[in-house]
């Protein structure tokens, strides 16, 4: 346990030293941009649509029951932008892009690809880690922006549509109840989620031994410690952004 | 082309990994321009041997050398400088399996030269062909053999024209010709190029027509040091074992 721990902080280390300067091949990016960006919006599209609208029948129920369900435009909102947006963003990128990390880096450990790397004296920490944590980091901000908005539509689109709330007062309350520090807040948490699934993903793959099996092994381990991550870290960035927003913004 | 300068030196090596024992204290010394080839039996450590002279492995204790430096006195970038020397034929190939077979030979060069486009498209033709391809460039690993893999991994090996060439079972899953030909090239290596090769293998026939200097692995230790002729003759009972099997051609029926 130690020596995993310490062996993935060596890794982590290694892997902010291998970032500054960073490998120049633009393939190796445009490979990962179009793996972890482009190919990701159908999903975040689609996931991201639905919480919302999952988002206001809740909101509408509970609300109703108060008889304040004309408010619910910013309770849709606000969590989705600074909690629910980032954390299935998050998630979905950990399923379809992380575990696919862990996979091909896990495979090119086994076949001796990597130590071919090192054979031509070429460090695969600043080929093959590197690129990836970049991007990854780049890009979750973006897909997050893209998920609040579908989420914010959809929620829209159910409340007004469906629910028959009037569709300025719903926009009038949101604005009101919505700051931009809640968008500041969800963008900095993908950030982190983005480092951490591909720092978690990339390490596990990295350190695979065992053959098929191993890489499999890999593979789990690396979804279940960056949900984990994810999930606790999310709590705590939440603290620190609850008190960044009463001591310093409100 | 040999001369008597010590180019890779392996001093009381032990290496373990979670606990077992692989190497129990070997003393080797490669020269320059040498053909060294290591025989043994299966998981005896002749990989593990290779790789602690490219310093992919450290040793558990002792210390292997490469020009008088030993791989731990290396900074991290000062290793990959050093490994530009070397040309490294894996065991299943190593291929990059996302790059084409022309992506996998021009590799090496695009990462570590500045030569133009076309002249690495000549390179890559060289190479493939001294190994005896052709007109497989746009392929994928996955879509040839697995002894064309391995003729395409030492096609990348020598790419970069490096000084020491380290072979892992290059001709096993070789037909008879194109395992002639490896061999060939690799004395080809050593005598118009002075490569130094380290090949380790379980062909015998490869064995005795590549070396100068045979080492024979045995549970941890190195049991026999020597030439192709002094092997042959060889009275150690293990070595005895190991080579005749492959000395009798024919089953009399």
């Amino acid at each position: 346990m130690i020596k995993g721990l310490s062996q993935f902080i060596k890794f982590a280390g290694g892997t902010v030293r291998s970032i500054f300067p960073p490998y120049c091949r633009f393939s190796f990016y445009y490979k990962q941009f179009i793996d972890v960006g482009v190919k990701s919006i159908p999903i975040v599209l689609i996931v991201g649509a639905f919480v919302g609208m999952v988002l206001a029948v809740m909101t509408y129920k509970q609300f109703s029951k108060l008889g304040i369900e004309s408010l619910v435009g910013p309770f849709i909102a606000v969590p989705m932008v600074s909690q629910l947006g980032p954390i299935m963003t998050a998630l979905m990128i950990l399923c379809r892009v992380g575990s696919a990390m862990t996979a091909e880096l896990g495979t090119m450990r086994v076949t001796e690809q990597i130590d071919a790397l090192h054979c031509f004296g070429i460090n695969p920490m600043k080929t093959l880690v590197a690129p990836r944590v970049i991007v990854c980091a780049a890009l979750l901000p973006a897909l997050t922006v893209i998920s609040d908005m579908i989420g914010i539509l959809g929620g829209w689109m159910i409340s007004v549509q469906f629910f028959e709330i009037n569709s300025h007062f719903y926009m009038d309350q949101t604005k009101k109840y919505f700051e931009s520090f809640d968008i500041f807040t969800g963008i900095a948490k993908a950030f982190f989620f983005g480092v951490i699934i591909s720092v978690v993903c990339c390490y596990k793959g990295f350190y695979s031994k065992g053959g098929a099996s191993g890489v499999g092994n890999s593979i789990m381990q690396a979804v279940v410690v960056s949900f984990i991550m994810i999930i606790v870290s999310n709590f705590f960035m939440s603290m620190v952004g609850q008190y960044i927003w009463q001591h310093y913004v409100r | 082309m040999l001369d008597n300068s010590s180019y890779i030196e392996m001093k009381g090596v032990h290496k373990e990994f979670d606990g077992l024992k692989v190497l129990k204290g070997l003393d080797l010394e490669v020269k320059k321009g040498e053909t060294l080839v290591i025989i043994g039996g299966s998981g005896t450590g002749k990989s593990v041997m290779i790789k602690l002279m490219i310093g992919l492995y450290q040793p558990t204790s002792g210390s292997v050398k490469f020009c008088g430096k030993s791989w731990d006195e290396l900074s991290s970038h000062e290793a990959d400088i050093t490994r530009q020397k070397f040309g490294y034929v894996f065991q299943g190939g190593a291929l990059f399996d996302s790059l084409n077979i022309k992506e996998n030979v021009a590799f090496p060069l695009r990462e570590h030269t500045s030569k133009s486009e076309d002249e690495i498209d000549g390179i890559v033709k060289t190479c493939l062909a001294n190994v005896g391809l052709f007109d497989i460039e746009h392929k994928f690993p996955s879509q040839i053999s697995g002894g064309m893999q391995k003729r395409v991994s030492l096609a990348r090996a020598l790419s970069l024209r490096p000084e020491i060439l380290l072979y892992d079972e290059p001709t096993t899953g070789l037909d008879p010709v194109n395992s002639q030909k490896i061999n060939k090239l690799i004395v080809e290596m050593n005598e118009s190029r002075s490569v130094t090769s380290i090949v380790v293998t379980h062909d015998m026939q490869s064995a005795l027509y590549v070396a100068d200097k045979i080492v024979m692995l045995y549970q941890g230790h190195l049991i026999f040091q020597g030439s192709t002729a002094e092997l042959l003759q060889s009275e150690v009972e293990e070595t005895r074992k190991f080579i005749e099997p492959s000395l009798i051609h024919v089953r009399r029926k």
